[in-house]
């Protein structure tokens, strides 16, 4: 007995050098083609019709037009140390273009991007840039209005309700763009807004929409990490959904979709890597808007009437030729407060001190 | 082999087979509400609930509610726009564990199984 178990531990051990020798062989063999690796992590899923999966359809396209470019991708990636060692793992592996996709790994990022200064970072949102770190978004006031007319179009109670991760600045605009929208064409239209405290929390999210459903709301929205559980409960009781971040959301609910607030990070990947490849990359705030490529309204879901998409393309128009504002004055707070006087606008790029909530809205902007 | 009983035995053992069996079952019956992360953040909850339990499956029950029902609570206060700070509010679930914990949860004897923590012989 035991010398049979001898005898296949040492072959096995055989085996497993020779793996060893031949797996160290062969990238330096494939090394001659001038690959380009990128290296992204996630905080969530892939698979989450989100948040997440928007980033990874975007490597998914770059490795589809650059057929020289290799993609490491890991998920979970929680947001300190863990996301430090699997940066730098990936660097070890020879990545050269890393994405850390998550809000939360930007400084982890900056850490990693100063110890190898030959590595460029893209990060998502952030507000930090280091010579080897860019960052890139989009503003999404505008296309969260655009969605609102559709949603203010299609309901029938006049009340739509939002899950919303956390009561940040950002956030508030919105929600607040959202309900402008759907009151510029609907005057009797209500908001209510639940915060989660979390991106991603399925139970809790669950919980909070059948609440919203049932306080009478036909108009479910998300700002969470993955729209499918709230987009879900939507669709089971017959009410209407509106998406955000994944333009493929839309199959979880054929019949209540509205639209969604979409990014498709393909093109600008692409771009991206091909900078790195032929040396012109540099450092940048990259901060995209309604004519970008990357920010994108979802397709129409069945339900959206006719003459409410005919509009939501005519305020793009507008918005796209300047002749329209989102936040334009005069605009009163949820508390009854003035925030923006008549024939004034809040500008957009001053979303971060954003503060309050529209008149209309249901819910604590702190 | 000493005196542990090999897993075929263990499985033979009513009572065992009867655990393995219903954890199965139970498994299956509530596959559909799984989620990604479901559990993020109720570790907490699931320690205290041990502590307000006592081994009494019905305190467990009732405490499982209570602290479920918080979290639920929150959320619906929420909903009706009940005008206090969503993070206030999102402390509620654990303010009422802590005290319910610290009102019902003090150490007195405890009714621990008898055999808990006694290896397993398989000969009952």
């Amino acid at each position: 007995m035991k010398r049979t178990a001898h005898t296949i531990l040492k072959q096995l051990a055989i085996l497993t050098c020779l793996i060893f020798v031949l797996g160290a062989g062969l990238p330096a063999a494939a090394q001659g083609q001038e690959k380009l690796k990128v290296g992204i992590i996630h905080i969530g899923s892939i698979n989450d019709a989100g948040y997440n999966q928007a980033h990874s359809e975007g490597v998914r396209v770059m490795e589809k037009n650059l057929p020289n470019v290799e993609v490491i991708q890991v998920e979970n990636v929680p947001e300190g140390a863990d996301a430090e060692r699997v940066m730098e793992n990936m660097i070890k592996q020879g990545a050269k273009l890393i994405i850390p996709a998550s809000f939360g790994y930007l400084d982890p990022a900056l850490k990693v991007a100063r110890k190898y200064p030959d590595v460029k970072f893209v990060h998502p949102g952030g507000y930090k840039l280091a010579p080897n770190l860019g960052t890139y978004w989009a503003s999404t006031p505008e296309a969260f209005y655009m969605v609102g007319i559709a949603a203010g179009k299609t309901t029938k109670t006049n009340k739509a309700g939002y899950v919303v991760a956390l009561p940040i600045s950002f956030f508030l605009a919105n929600i607040n763009a959202f309900h402008l929208g759907a009151r510029s064409v609907n005057p009797k239209f209500e908001t209510r807004v639940v915060f989660m405290g979390t991106f991603l929390d399925a139970p809790k999210e669950a919980i909070a929409a059948s609440a919203l459903l049932d306080m009478g709301v036909d108009v479910l929205g998300v700002i969470v990490d993955s729209p499918i559980t709230v987009v879900q409960a939507a669709e089971k009781r017959g009410a209407y959904s509106v998406g955000y971040h994944y333009l493929g959301a839309q199959k979880f609910a054929p019949k209540g979709w509205i639209s969604g607030i979409a990014f498709t990070w393909g093109q600008l990947y692409t771009r991206f890597a091909k900078q790195v490849m032929d040396g012109t990359w540099k450092s940048e705030g990259l901060f995209g808007n309604l004519t970008s490529d990357f920010l994108t309204i979802a397709p129409f879901g069945p339900a959206v009437p006719a003459d409410a998409i005919k509009m939501v393309n005519e305020t793009k128009q507008e918005f796209v030729a300047g002749k329209k504002n989102v936040f334009q004055g005069p605009l009163k707070d949820n508390k009854g407060m003035e925030r923006v006087k008549a024939g004034e606008a809040f500008p957009l790029t001053g979303i971060g001190k954003m503060d309050w909530l529209v008149e209309g809205i249901i819910g604590q902007p702190k | 082999m000493d005196k542990l009983t090999g897993l075929t035995d263990i499985l033979r053992h009513k009572r065992t087979a009867a655990i393995i069996r219903f954890g199965g079952l139970f498994g299956l019956a509530l596959a559909h509400t799984w989620a990604e992360w479901m559990t993020a953040g109720r570790g907490f909850f699931a320690v205290a609930l041990v502590i307000f339990a006592k081994w009494h499956p019905l305190r467990a029950i009732a405490g499982a509610l209570l602290f479920g029902g918080a979290i639920s609570l929150q959320l619906q206060m929420q909903a009706r726009g009940v005008p206090v700070s969503s993070f206030i509010l999102d402390m509620l679930p654990y303010i009422l564990s802590l005290t319910v914990l610290a009102i019902w949860g003090r150490a007195r004897r405890s009714a621990v199984p008898g055999s808990l923590g006694r290896v397993f012989q398989g000969t009952e």
